[in-house]
């Protein structure tokens, strides 16, 4: 298993039943989160290869707006590395359910992507 | 909102031009917000982190003093969250201008959130992503108004809490 944790967020990352799974934890409320998000994503990008993702945000607390596009980008290079790519999220949460409303309607033309709300 | 707690409140904080007190504002919002539903509770939180960022990364000094302010108000059926700062450079200014300025001519401002959003995707912008104020008014449901005045940037955030 894989483990990248700073400031309040955590991100795990476990072979499940069918692929590899990709855990978010806790807050992404950084200044620049992306400084501390990219070097984990670029070290976990290779693991993708030939593998069925799923990526579950269901437990993650809360996310600023400077935290999207360092993980929309690495959901959509996710994406063109993996066989497919799973993302999951918690409808019964506000901010969930908005913010990656927004990730639906951004993603519509990804290949391999799959958007689910749990 | 639930149970039978207060239906008004005016409270204005104020805001070191420090990453703290992002977190602070945070616990301060959800505590003034508490006794509401949910929805209501997380959009203020969210709000008024939003603001209370951009207050952090392009604020200036107020009246000499590193701060800005962040105020709330609520009147039993909106509540409002309000920023409060100088800011450090005309280009940062000019920039929220405009964006405001688009929100407020937007249809949908969920539209321009999306159109913003491939632009960044795509790497055809450099600076800001801006997507803050565009959250503000999509997925915190608010109105936004501004104004600059004596040195003063004010952006006001609206919804109704039912």
């Amino acid at each position: 298993m894989s483990s990248y944790e700073a400031e309040g967020l955590r991100i795990t990352a476990e072979p499940d039943q069918n692929g590899l799974k990709i855990c978010f934890l806790g807050r992404s409320d950084q200044r620049q989160p992306a400084i501390i998000m990219n070097p984990w994503f670029e070290d976990l990008l290779p693991m993708l290869s030939n593998q069925h993702v799923h990526v579950d945000f269901c437990p993650f607390e809360y996310m600023n707006s400077s935290s999207f596009m360092p993980i929309f980008q690495f959901l959509q290079a996710a994406a063109n590395s993996a066989t497919d790519l799973l993302v999951t999220f918690d409808n019964s949460k506000d901010w969930q359910r908005l913010s990656f409303s927004s990730l639906t309607a951004l993603a519509s033309g990804w290949k391999n992507f799959t958007i689910e709300a749990r | 909102m639930t149970g039978t707690q207060e239906n008004t409140l005016a409270r204005r904080i104020e805001i070191p031009l420090v990453w703290d007190s992002v977190g602070q504002v945070r616990l301060e919002a959800g505590m003034l917000f508490s006794n509401f539903e949910p929805a209501v509770r997380d959009a203020a939180i969210m709000v008024a982190s939003e603001l209370t960022e951009n207050i952090v990364k392009y604020g200036a000094p107020l009246d000499g003093q590193p701060v800005g302010f962040v105020s709330f108000e609520l009147d039993g059926e909106n509540f409002t969250i309000s920023s409060h700062n100088a800011v450090a450079h005309n280009n940062n200014l000019q920039a929220v201008q405009t964006l405001l300025g688009q929100i407020s001519d937007s249809e949908d401002p969920r539209e321009l959130s999306l159109a913003r959003l491939r632009q960044l995707i795509e790497g055809k912008i450099e600076g800001p992503s801006q997507l803050g104020l565009l959250r503000v008014a999509t997925d915190g449901g608010c109105k936004i108004n501004h104004s600059y005045s004596d040195a003063v940037l004010t952006i006001v955030a609206e919804r109704k809490v039912q």
